[in-house]
């Protein structure tokens, strides 16, 4: 095939500027003009080997002028906007635009991996399935070698190579919300459209391509006058300028979803050279519309024939568009093989617009005369009851061989005649493109006049409207788009009064009307390699070997032989597979049944999914005295979605080293820990007091005012859930307190309980956990820091003894303090209001640095409470009871509460549980968390008797120490285990001891 | 999906939580039964069908609602509030 | 009521006024009083009247069944209302601290909003001097609507640096000024 630009005039490059364009293709310089695309670009500038198949290695060429594009596929850009796969149909050329083949080497015009095709019949449907398996010889010889086979296969295969450096672009997102969604925006579409709108409803209109208009655009019929073109573009414009309508153009809608919910991608700079920084290169938008017309059209669809791959074969209406929209002439002598009447109009309007047709192929024998006259028109040689036998030429079309055809028996005749040409114009009629509603679900139905499948009913609120819907043809089209408008108002309750409603006061169309319907032909059997999905290089013969394998579902040919699985999902493959399938079973294409088309409609940049999470994949929380402890140098980490200190490093120290120095400061003088993080929950109600005692596993029913205590709350499964303490403020009201971790938990478990267990209780929950800042204050100095600084409260041990709560003020801050301990050292809980929590911070530290008062991380606070023995979050992994970590003595037997029941099993009982320890490292090595407990050595361990949870090194102890979960853990102190840990190569000689570690008599915290 | 909530109107399925079976009701508190327990934390029939779960509002008002869903054609077919103001809701 | 020590926001650093394009201006600040009340089933009428009689309101949003936050432009709300508002009444709960407001005004407004919350803004759905509760992502937000292109937004104190982030690149776009 050799493309060539034609002379452009009026119809003849409907869509070209005259601004010309460089661009570059496999470091090739090339020009073009504006309103040209990639493909139309190349095509025009004679290149007719864009691109390598898949599995073959074949050259291809250009095959259609639209997304359902199976062979064009390249790579554009470069650097981190690599995109493979692209399709050339769609990429609008701009100046600078750099694109290159792909799947070839060293080049697309010669590449050597084409190798592969001499192995021909081993590389059939399903070969992955019946290769590569080898015996089971000494040491797997035989299956290594098969596997290098493999890896050196999969380095062949595959289509375009992706890119691993950052995407420098950024996405948008928009949610959007109509009454009528319509997409499409062709004849069917736009009358839908204007139908829907002028009765002010909010109408939202998606059309793929970057102008509106459908087959208008490129169609020589007149509507109201005016070129279709001319009228299509008015219409969009009046349209656009109405406020209840939102028209988008370069947006695909890609996805049908539950409740009427679409998925649409906006292209907004990718046709741009200059691309403003602020504008997203693509926008991903979620459309929730009450009702919708799919306007999508139809799809056109070759018939197989042997050499049907070669560059120059492409379909005839594609042909026909590149001729009026692009100006550019497909080839310089033009074969069209048809089986109905549109490959007839394609010959003429390609022929009008200065392309040579030099025949017209028809396999029907008897062609209307006013069709016929068409050919006559085109100066073709026609031939009728003919078919293709083969085609000529290796890298491109340099013939075909024709010969007669019966289309009743399918037999091709002993004839053969030549035809010089190098492109050849297929049409094998059209499928309604209804991927959408199947996305849905919806059944198609076969219909055996168009030959074609329809949508089948709808299961959600839309209606279909024109090609889509199996109505073509202009004058239907107009009239099924105001009827399905009609119907999609009356979904939403609007009813247009008879008059204003007549359907069929459509526009005036001055044009063709023809007959779409094709004669049955899918597949001229000419014993010649044929292929039916040009993106996986499925052969007519595979799917005829699937169904000789068994493989007789139409669900197993797809996934046997891959046909409709590339990334063009069949296109335009489906159906003629099909019918290749339903020949070789001897059943009528009605009766074998369709696959379900997924989301997305094409493909779609991860980046448009992503939008505007890109980057910074979750929404950080910050403490109210995060720019504190930034300024102070520490190391911040993230614990779940909040941003806290780990250690409060001084220069050169290691995270060790500062953890150690801040635990004891702490214990020898004070220190300061923020724990806003906390969560924090306001309990009130005349009830209160009673639900607490439900959901708690210790008694909170007589716990007085102006008191806090320690809490376990269970699952109904009798395992632990979370802990925390609950202060009572007041008769009825109560400030609780959670993990961190286990605030959203525990507030969805009460609301749980609150509202549909107990909705007869008179309770009130409310998250005020970003309300307060919190302030932990520990050491043997804490009192004394906190008498230097609090006004209009007493902090003695009588005016505020263990447990105790008190109102205060610190500056002019009025705070909360509660004498709790998680350190085990004497210490305080100081809480403000979240906005004063940084002064706060501030005054405690003025106030401490008399007593050398330090900051402490997480680190540290790990350090101290494992220490103490206090269990968190590691020992609460959700399979602990109160028995299993020493807390039996908070299970209440007065009460029942959530769990109590199952905390009954007798598998609670058993001797033998996991039960909490701590251990000691005797050879003063780390031990890990996670490690198994063991008796064996580091290569015979034997079974594990438990695992390590916290760990740290211990400045009381002066070892290394952890808490752990060991069987029958409480009778085995003093027994000496391994803490071993494979994955890191760590065997770490300990003792098992109590994990009442520091001050086992409280005397410190109590004090 | 789409959910009704009584309170705030039809709104993504993103802005709730799943809860689980409704028909799983918590015996009375002083039902001591293991088995009741087991059968209430346990036992579910996983219709293909008719469904009837619990999801709460989370990202919105935090009322608790009832769906009627299909778990075959994802049909929605109510949303029935529950809780202290369920009768102020419907 | 004595002298209280002065409320820092985690914005005031980062909301700092900028000159820009009019189509989007975006503000923040925190709240005088920021009270929650929750009425039982059987005493939604008199809470409602409690809080009608309160002086100096700014907003009053309802955020659930009983259940109202008030933003007032004075101090001390919370321990007025719970001098009104009892245990058989209801619940007051104090948020003065646990939100930020952020507001976006300007004819894009809408457009922003709609680029990251899943809601209806059209005004038929969301009419003026209503509230509706949401979320972008991860954070949950109670909007309420001062005027056709005005919105009042309270964002959790913790993640409101991230939302304003969010907000500001979201209305890049059209361009934006800060007041």
């Amino acid at each position: 095939m050799s493309g060539f630009r034609l002379n452009l005039r009026d119809g003849v490059g409907a869509n070209l500027s005259d601004n010309a364009i460089s661009f570059s293709f496999d470091g090739k310089n090339y020009r073009g003009l504006e309103g040209d695309t990639l493909a139309s670009a190349l095509l025009a500038n004679g290149v007719s080997i864009i691109a390598r198949s898949f599995k073959y290695h074949r050259p291809r060429g250009v095959f259609t002028a639209g997304s359902e594009e199976p062979n064009a596929l390249i790579t554009l850009h470069s650097g981190g906007r690599t995109e493979p796969n692209i399709r050339a149909t769609e990429v609008e050329l701009y100046e600078g635009l750099v694109a290159r083949s792909q799947n070839r080497w060293p080049s697309v015009n010669f590449d050597l991996m084409a190798v592969n095709q001499l192995a021909g019949k081993a590389f059939s449907a399903g070969f992955y399935y019946k290769t590569f398996m080898g015996p089971a010889l000494q040491g797997h010889k035989a299956t290594r070698f098969w596997w290098l086979c493999e890896q050196l296969i999969r380095r062949a295969a595959g289509l375009g190579r992706g890119t691993t450096i950052p995407d420098p672009d950024h996405y948008a997102r928009m949610n959007a919300f109509c009454d009528v969604l319509v997409v499409g925006s062709g004849a069917a579409g736009l009358s839908a459209a204007r139908r829907a709108a002028a009765s002010g409803a909010r109408i939202i209109v998606c059309e793929e391509s970057a102008r509106a208009g459908g087959a208008l655009v490129s169609t020589p019929d007149f509507i109201d006058g005016e070129p279709a073109r001319d009228w299509s573009a008015d219409q969009i414009s009046e349209l656009s300028a109405m406020d209840n309508v939102c028209v988008l153009t370069r947006t695909t809608v890609q996805s049908y979803f539950d409740d009427n919910t679409f998925f649409a991608v906006e292209r907004v700079t990718d046709h741009l050279s200059h691309k403003d920084k602020t504008s997203p290169r693509q926008r991903a938008w979620n459309i929730r519309a009450r009702s919708a017309v799919i306007a999508t059209g139809a799809l056109e669809r070759p018939m197989v024939f042997a050499g049907n791959d070669r560059p120059g074969i492409m379909l005839a209406d594609s042909a026909r568009r590149y001729a009026i929209e692009f100006g550019t002439a497909p080839g310089r002598a033009v074969a069209v093989f048809t089986n109905n009447d549109t490959g007839w109009l394609a010959a003429r309007d390609m022929a009008k617009a200065g392309v040579i047709v030099t025949a017209i192929v028809d396999v029907r024998a008897d062609i209307e005369p006013s069709i016929r006259s068409i050919g006559e028109e085109c100066r073709a040689t026609i031939h009728s009851g003919s078919a293709i036998k083969s085609v000529k030429g290796m890298r491109g079309v340099s013939g075909i061989v024709i010969a007669n055809y019966n289309e009743l028996t399918g037999e091709l005749g002993d004839d053969s005649k030549s035809i010089a040409c190098d492109c050849v114009a297929v049409s094998g009629g059209w499928s309604p493109a209804f991927h959408l509603t199947s996305q849905q679900g919806g059944k198609p139905t076969w219909d055996a006049e168009l030959q074609a499948f329809l949508p089948g009913e709808p299961l959600q609120k839309w209606h279909g409207a024109g090609a889509m819907a199996g109505e073509f043809g202009l004058t239907r089209a107009f009239r099924s788009g105001e009827e399905a408008a009609l119907k999609a108002l009356a979904d939403i309750g609007v009813t247009i009064p008879k008059q204003a409603a007549k359907a069929g006061s459509g526009p005036d169309i001055d044009g063709d009307e023809i007959d779409y319907a094709p004669a049955p032909v899918f597949e001229i059997n000419s014993g010649g390699k044929s292929f039916v999905d040009l993106q996986h290089d499925v052969t007519a013969e595979d799917v005829r070997l699937a169904h000789r394998e068994g493989f007789v579902s139409v669900e197993h040919l797809k996934r046997y032989t891959t046909l409709g699985m590339a990334t063009d999902q069949g296109k335009t493959s489906n159906v003629t597979g099909l019918a290749i399938m339903a020949a070789a079973s001897n059943k009528p294409i009605a009766d074998t049944g369709t696959t379900r088309f997924r989301p997305p409609y094409t493909p779609v940049a991860m980046g448009a999914i992503a939008g505007e999470k890109y980057g910074h994949l979750a929404a950080e929380r910050l403490t109210p005295m995060h720019d504190i402890h930034v300024d102070l140098g520490a190391n911040m980490y993230a614990n779940g979605p909040w941003m806290r200190p780990e250690t409060y490093n001084l220069p050169g120290e290691t995270v060790e080293q500062a953890y150690i120095r801040e635990t004891r400061a702490v214990r020898a003088g004070a220190g300061l820990v923020d724990v806003s993080t906390l969560g924090k929950i306001d309990v009130q109600g005349p009830d209160a007091a009673e639900f607490l005692n439900r959901v708690y596993s210790n008694g909170f029913a007589k716990l007085p005012v102006g008191k806090a205590r320690y809490g376990l709350m269970l699952r109904e499964d009798g395992f632990l859930f979370d802990d925390g303490t609950t202060w009572r403020l007041d008769e009825h009201r109560y400030l609780m307190t959670t993990t961190t971790a286990g605030a959203g938990r525990v507030m969805e478990h009460l609301e749980y309980y609150r509202d549909f267990v107990w909705p007869d209780l008179k309770v009130a929950l409310a998250s005020v956990s970003d309300e307060w800042a919190g302030v932990a204050v520990a050491g043997p100095k804490s009192r004394d820091l906190l008498k230097a600084c609090v006004k209009k409260c007493e902090v003695t041990d009588k005016g505020l003894p263990f447990m105790g709560i008190v109102d205060g003020v610190i500056g002019d801050i009025p705070v909360k303090i509660a004498r709790l301990s998680f350190s085990g050292e004497l210490a305080f809980e100081v809480y403000c209001g979240a906005h004063w929590g940084s002064a706060l911070w501030h005054a405690l530290m003025s106030a401490g640095e008399k007593f050398n008062v330090v900051p402490y991380g997480l680190e540290a606070l790990s350090t101290l409470r494992i220490e103490k023995g206090h269990v968190a979050g590691p020992e609460l992994n959700g399979r602990t009871t109160p028995h299993d970590l020493g807390l039996s003595g908070m299970v209440s037997s007065k009460k029942n509460f959530v769990g109590s029941v199952l905390l009954q099993r007798e598998t609670f009982g058993k001797e033998d549980r996991l039960q909490l320890v701590a251990v000691k490292s005797l050879d003063g090595q780390r031990i890990r968390g996670g490690s198994h407990l063991v008796a064996g050595s580091k290569v015979q361990p034997g079974g594990s008797q438990g695992h390590t949870t916290s760990t740290c090194f211990s400045p009381e102890l002066g070892s290394y120490i952890s808490l752990a979960l060991l069987e029958g853990g409480y009778k085995r102190h003093g027994e000496k285990l391994f803490a071993t840990n494979p994955v890191r190569n760590a065997h770490v000689a300990v003792e098992v001891i109590s994990h009442h570690m520091v001050d086992p008599e409280g005397g410190r915290m109590r004090g | 999906m789409r959910l009704t909530c009584p309170y705030c109107g039809p709104r993504d399925h993103q802005e709730f939580t799943y809860r689980g079976d409704a028909s799983a009701v918590r015996p009375v508190l002083d039902n001591t039964s293991i088995d009741d327990h087991n059968a209430y934390i346990y036992d579910r029939t996983n219709p293909d069908g008719l469904h009837r779960e619990l999801w709460n509002h989370t990202s919105g008002c935090r009322t608790h609602i009832i769906v009627e869903r299909n778990t075959i054609t994802h049909d929605v077919v109510s949303c029935e509030p529950v809780g202290p103001f369920a009768e102020q809701l419907k | 009521m004595a002298d209280l020590a002065e409320k820092l926001s985690p914005l005031h650093e980062l909301a700092m006024p900028r000159s820009g394009s009019d189509k989007v201006i975006l503000s923040e600040r925190l709240c005088d009083s920021l009270v929650q009340v929750q009425a039982w089933p059987d005493s939604v009428g008199e809470v409602e009247k409690q809080i009608k009689q309160t002086r100096g309101k700014r907003n009053v949003m309802p955020t659930g069944p009983g259940r109202w936050l008030i933003d007032d432009q004075s101090e001390g709300l919370e321990e007025k209302l719970r001098k009104k508002i009892g245990a058989e009444l209801g619940a007051v709960t104090g948020l003065t601290h646990a939100r930020v407001v952020v507001s976006i005004s300007g004819e894009k407004a809408t457009w922003v909003l709609a680029s990251g919350i899943a809601l209806d803004f059209d005004v038929t759905a969301f009419p003026i001097g209503t509230t509706q509760m949401s979320h972008h992502h991860e954070i949950g937000l109670t909007i309420y609507r001062v005027g056709e292109n005005s919105f009042d937004l309270y964002v959790f104190t913790s993640l409101v640096r991230s939302f304003w982030h969010w907000i500001e690149k979201a209305s890049a776009e059209i361009g934006y000024s800060v007041i």
